[in-house]
């Protein structure tokens, strides 16, 4: 009788201790921040990519994608890696969600800043959206695949 | 005056002769209900009966109480048993409470790891990633914690049953020394027999 109530109390003390959880104390948090102009921002669509063509002496990758709402997005970042899943890097921010009045479409260049290095090679690259929280910016998800640009010599 | 202390003795005499005629002098110094047949009898009763309080000495001498094995044991885990003389059941309760204990601290320090890059997270996905993994190590370490705990109640449970155990053995040992050697070690001394 005893040794099935000290059973019946070690199960119970697991039971209760394995319900305990860690609190979602991050602000940018979208399960921890229920605030209603809290908003995550869209995931990026409708990429396109051109590169520089062969023998450029300045190389470039351009993108060029569909805005997010306003509401949800104020910029973006491009990241780039050299492998499909290799350490991604962020190589240029684009600071605002304006459109191109000619397309409608956001642009970035890559390359077309003077700290950018694009050489010639083979890169994968994608993009994120991101909005203004106080300090902080809370960053959405990535493009669904990463986009491959092969940067000719 | 004088009738009174005359009824007042009467009463008196009458009164010890009724109780010498109730009192059962024949079952008060009948010796055999103490299992003793005769004189020799009585005396061997006796003699075993001290004997049986030297050994009582003894024993509690060697015996462990129940109350400092179980504080040793709430301290380390089997340091109670290893007491007790049951080294066995001592080394499984402290390396299942190290293994426990030890495995809770790992992942709970894994959970805080965790834990700091969910909360530097800005990206929706890193966020929710970093934080499932911290919950998930923090559940574990808390499953291991509690297995602790159990690990820890069970062996203070034990070593009251290992003290118990000890101490009868104690007493049993004490029982076949003094009937097997005819040296004794007694609290008074030594002790030959022949």
């Amino acid at each position: 009788m005893a040794t099935r109530a000290f059973r019946l109390v070690c199960v119970l003390i697991l039971l209760l201790s394995s319900a305990c959880g860690i609190r979602r104390s991050n602000p940018l948090d979208p399960f921890a921040n229920h605030s209603d102009d809290f908003y995550v921002p869209d995931q990026v669509t409708n990429v396109t990519v051109t590169t520089t063509g062969a023998g450029a002496q300045y190389k470039t990758v351009t993108f060029k994608w569909t805005p997010n709402s306003n509401t949800t997005t104020d910029g973006y970042y491009l990241y780039r890696g050299l492998a499909y899943n290799s350490i991604f890097a962020i190589v240029d921010t684009v600071m605002t969600n304006v459109p191109a009045p000619e397309d409608g479409k956001i642009t970035c260049i890559h390359g077309a800043k003077p700290w950018h290095v694009v050489l010639p090679g083979d890169y994968y690259y994608k993009v994120s959206a991101w909005k203004q929280y106080g300090d902080r910016r809370l960053e959405g998800r990535f493009t669904s695949q990463n986009i491959f640009v092969r940067v000719p010599n | 005056m004088k009738r009174f202390i005359i009824t007042l003795l009467t009463l008196l005499i009458l009164g010890s002769i009724w109780a010498q005629t109730g009192f059962d002098i024949a079952a008060f110094s009948d010796t055999t209900k103490y299992g003793w047949a005769d004189y020799n009898g009585r005396m061997e009763y006796r003699n075993d009966f001290l004997e049986r309080q030297k050994l009582l000495q003894l024993y509690e001498m060697d015996a462990q109480t129940v109350r400092s094995n179980m504080i040793k044991s709430a301290i380390v885990p089997g340091w109670g048993q290893f007491s007790a003389k049951q080294p066995v059941k001592g080394e499984i309760f402290l390396g299942a409470e190290i293994v426990t204990v030890g495995t809770a601290l790992l992942y709970y320090d894994r959970a805080m790891t965790f834990f700091r890059k969910y909360e530097t997270a800005t990206q929706v996905d890193e966020i929710e990633d970093n934080y499932k993994k911290a919950q998930g190590s923090y559940q574990y370490s808390i499953i291991f914690a509690g297995l602790g705990f159990v690990v820890w109640a069970y062996n203070l449970y034990d070593v009251v049953t290992a003290t118990g155990e000890y101490n009868s053995q104690v007493w049993k040992n004490i029982m076949k020394k003094y009937y097997k050697s005819p040296v004794q070690l007694t609290p008074d001394g030594v002790e030959v027999r022949f």
